[in-house]
């Protein structure tokens, strides 16, 4: 393909704008290194204890979390559980609200006070490594679940048939046939959930105790002491299972088999199987919906547990405190940055994905390499290289970090997209004198608008939530919502902060509910009631 | 170079010279020929030969590191794909399949804009009527049939009026009986456009069967490029020999269970 000068300097462009968003930032958090006494961090044993727990809670809370995960996986794809379509939801509840609130939710629950530790006579002691462990699970395994049910949904019944034929016990099956074809998937989705625990803050400094990890040590650090010198030490720390974890999701990832038409599995009748299925999904069902049902009461009730009036006092306290000034900042930093991410990543994966050559690959390896950085190292990193110039403290730089912090999921969801698509549009278009840009125009964004959709979403729902790189970054003016929750839980006001976590679920639930159905719309209208009005268009002219 | 183009009126497209390399392979290695007008010229080779490479430089999607392209005797080394009168059909086609087949036609008189939408639409309704896809013109390509959405982008192509049609391997995704029924189309198409054809393949019995010449290549060089049947009675060298023999062979074995005692033995 003759490539213009057009198209290489808008690549180096973006090239740049990697360079200032991401690669600068990180390099100064490293060069501040230099100022700060690295071994004295590092040999000192509470840095030592806060590097164990972190690794403890992060290797437990994710073998859990993938049980469970491939549980429920098991359950939506190879039982005849009713209702998969309801219960995949209900499983997913937990990515809409923040770590945080998880960890609220189980302290409001198991607590000291907690509405189940009075009601079941335990003796509440929630907090600490089980606490931590518990809550980690609770928003980590929908990502699990994602991940396996779609390996198994798109795994091809073939060889389990001819198994079946030969007489090959269902255990030899699982051994032969299942392990090794879940075991690349598995290791993906291992490191992406153990990468996920161990750089989040929200659940430990809420049900941590004396249980310290490094995110929440280098949180008060930064936060709390303005200690820049150590949290990028600590930062540096985090940084490098993250990249572990994307060094190996790089090696294991599958390109996948997507031209081959699979057999899909029927499913017998086996009662016993089903049932089971109902019961880990209803145990689980109950796992998520009971901190958010806590979040209920403490919401409407005066003052748990010595009042137990129906008020609408705690909402009235939380707009009091400008909840509603916050919530606008939220939906306005959401929807900067879905809208600016979706065109971003869609440019960027346009030459990633439908041009060669050097540029694009280093394009390709600059937008995946966002997934390895925890929110707390860029938020801190943006700290250090942008203070003094007008970006910060604007809304602008909550922006740019949360969409470099969720650049990659939607990036490859587009990349993938638009690399399905006829590699020779373009082609057939330079023959027809049919320009790149109209191709892109008429052609590639039509075709990629249910991704579009998705990617919308994906960015919407995990800005909304956030609380990692915009906690260094927001000041009184610009905070979003999501960080009225530590802020309201340093102030012992848990009944404004169960408020705030439940309108981020009430506004993620309805911007997924719309996007949904706004993909049902396109599905719809590209499957060919178009085709249909131009037909008759075309009997009358 | 331009002196070897004493140019006959007969001579569509002159290739001369034409050389390709990506990196530090050599694709293409001082390639030379000339098609007729109204020619069908197929391009033969295994996969890797260099044949689509050849295809991609003769229309201008990728440029050829020496040599030069003359067409009706004038010099188009170096102009713009869409200004060098031809269309090409693509293995998989890239039809547009967000746009009704209807509108993949006239998309792109729709796009360079000279055409009112008016003429556009009757010349796509009367190409489709030629391709025999005029009850179709309403459905997406992916609702037709291999066959037709193959129509479907020549159609697209013809729109622009092109008098050369190149084709890469378009039927490779097909099974056999559409196979042979397009076969037939295509030289009916031919004929009726009076287009000039190059068609690569790797399928000899397709190229044999619907060449007025076939050129042979290998490792980015002609090896042999000649009427059908001087391939097989005079092969140039061994490698023609062998490639042209192999499927023979291939042929006669599969007939000799028969051969032997008149009906399958097996």
């Amino acid at each position: 393909m003759r490539r213009g000068p057009l198209l290489a300097s808008t690549k180096l462009v973006c090239l740049v704008f990697f360079l200032v968003a991401v690669v600068l930032p990180l390099a100064r958090m490293l060069i501040h290194l230099s100022d700060t006494d690295v071994a004295a961090i590092i040999t000192a044993p509470r840095f030592a204890q806060a590097l164990t727990n972190s690794l403890l809670v992060s290797v437990s809370a994710a073998l859990i979390s993938l049980a469970i995960a491939s549980i429920l996986a098991w359950a939506v794809t190879r039982t005849n559980l009713p209702g998969k379509r309801l219960w995949s939801i209900l499983f997913t509840l937990p990515m809409l609200i923040p770590s945080i609130s998880h960890g609220m939710g189980l302290v409001v629950l198991f607590g000291a006070n907690g509405f189940l530790t009075r009601l079941l006579g335990i003796d509440g002691s929630i907090y600490g490594f089980w606490g931590i462990v518990t809550g980690s699970v609770l928003y980590s395994f929908p990502v699990g679940f994602l991940m396996i049910s779609d390996v198994l949904r798109y795994e091809d019944a073939t060889p389990y048939e001819a198994a079946d034929v030969l007489g090959i016990s269902r255990l030899r099956q699982f051994a032969a046939i299942t392990v090794p074809y879940m075991r690349k998937p598995m290791i993906a989705a291992i490191f992406t959930v153990f990468t996920l625990i161990i750089t989040d803050y929200g659940v430990p400094l809420m049900i941590g105790g004396q249980c310290i990890t490094l995110p929440v040590m280098m949180y008060q650090d930064v936060v709390g002491l303005l200690d820049f010198g150590k949290g990028s030490v600590i930062g540096l720390v985090l940084l490098v299972p993250a990249l572990i974890a994307f060094a190996i999701d790089l090696l294991t990832r599958d390109r996948g088999n997507a031209g081959f038409v699979l057999k899909s599995f029927t499913l017998r009748h086996n009662v016993r199987r089903d049932l089971a299925a109902l019961v880990a999904s209803v145990l689980v069902a109950l796992f998520v919906l009971l901190p958010i049902a806590s979040f209920v009461v403490l919401t409407f009730v005066s003052h748990y547990p010595n009042d137990l009036t129906l008020t609408l006092a705690n909402i009235g306290r939380a707009f009091g405190m400008k909840a509603g000034t916050y919530l606008l900042n939220s939906v306005i930093i959401a929807c900067s940055v879905a809208l600016i991410g979706c065109a971003v990543s869609f440019i960027v994966a346009y030459f990633t994905a439908r041009s060669s050559g050097r540029l694009s690959h280093a394009l390709h390896l600059f937008s995946i390499v966002s997934l390895a950085i925890p929110g707390l190292v860029l938020g801190l990193s943006y700290v250090l290289f942008f203070k003094g110039t007008l970006l910060y403290g604007s809304l602008a730089i909550l922006v740019l970090a949360n969409m470099m912090h969720f650049f990659s999921s939607p990036y490859l969801m587009i990349y993938n997209t638009l690399g399905k698509l006829n590699a020779n549009l373009e082609a057939v278009g330079a023959t027809l004198g049919v320009g790149r840009f109209a191709i892109v125009r008429d052609v590639l964004l039509p075709q990629s608008r249910l991704t579009l959709v998705e990617m919308f979403t994906y960015f919407f729902v995990n800005s909304m939530m956030t609380i990692s790189a915009v906690s260094f970054l927001a000041n009184t003016a610009t905070r979003p919502l999501s960080l009225m929750i530590p802020s309201f839980e340093a102030t012992m006001m848990l009944e404004c902060a169960a408020f705030v976590s439940l309108l981020i679920l009430v506004v993620n639930l309805a911007l997924s509910g719309g996007m949904g159905v706004l993909k049902k719309v396109l599905g719809k209208r590209s499957g060919g009631t178009v085709g249909a009005v131009v037909e008759k268009k075309g009997a009358v002219a | 170079m331009a002196v070897l183009i004493a140019a006959s009126m007969m001579d569509k497209l002159v290739v001369t010279g034409v050389s390709k390399r990506f990196g530090s392979d050599t694709v293409l290695r001082d390639i030379s020929f000339t098609v007729l007008d109204g020619e069908f010229l197929s391009i033969l080779g295994a996969s890797g030969c260099g044949k689509t490479t050849l295809l991609r430089i003769i229309i201008g999607l990728e440029s050829q590191d020496v040599g030069s392209i003359h067409k009706d005797g004038s010099d188009i080394s170096h102009t713009h794909p869409s200004k060098r009168g031809m269309g090409i059909v693509f293995q998989n086609y890239a039809l547009f399949e967000n746009m009704t087949v209807l509108r993949n036609v006239e998309y792109a008189l729709l796009r360079g804009g000279s055409v009112d939408r008016k003429k556009a639409r009757a010349r796509a309704l009367e190409l489709l009527e030629r391709v025999g896809l005029s009850d179709q013109q309403a459905k997406r390509p992916q609702a037709l049939s291999g066959g037709q959405q193959q129509r479907v982008a020549i159609a697209r192509t013809l729109v622009m009026n092109p008098d050369i049609i190149l084709l890469d391997e378009p039927m490779s995704a097909l099974d056999v009986d559409t196979r042979l029924s397009l076969r037939s189309e295509l030289k009916a198409i031919q004929r009726e456009f009076g287009t000039t054809l190059i068609y690569v393949t790797h399928d000899q019995e397709e190229a044999f069967a619907l060449s007025d010449h076939v050129m042979v290549m290998h490792q980015g060089v002609i090896q042999q490029l000649d009427v059908p049947s001087a391939l097989i009675d005079q092969p140039a060298n061994d490698y023609v020999r062998r490639f042209v023999a192999r499927n023979i062979q291939l042929k006669i074995d599969s007939l000799l269970p028969y051969a032997r005692d008149g009906h399958r033995s097996i």
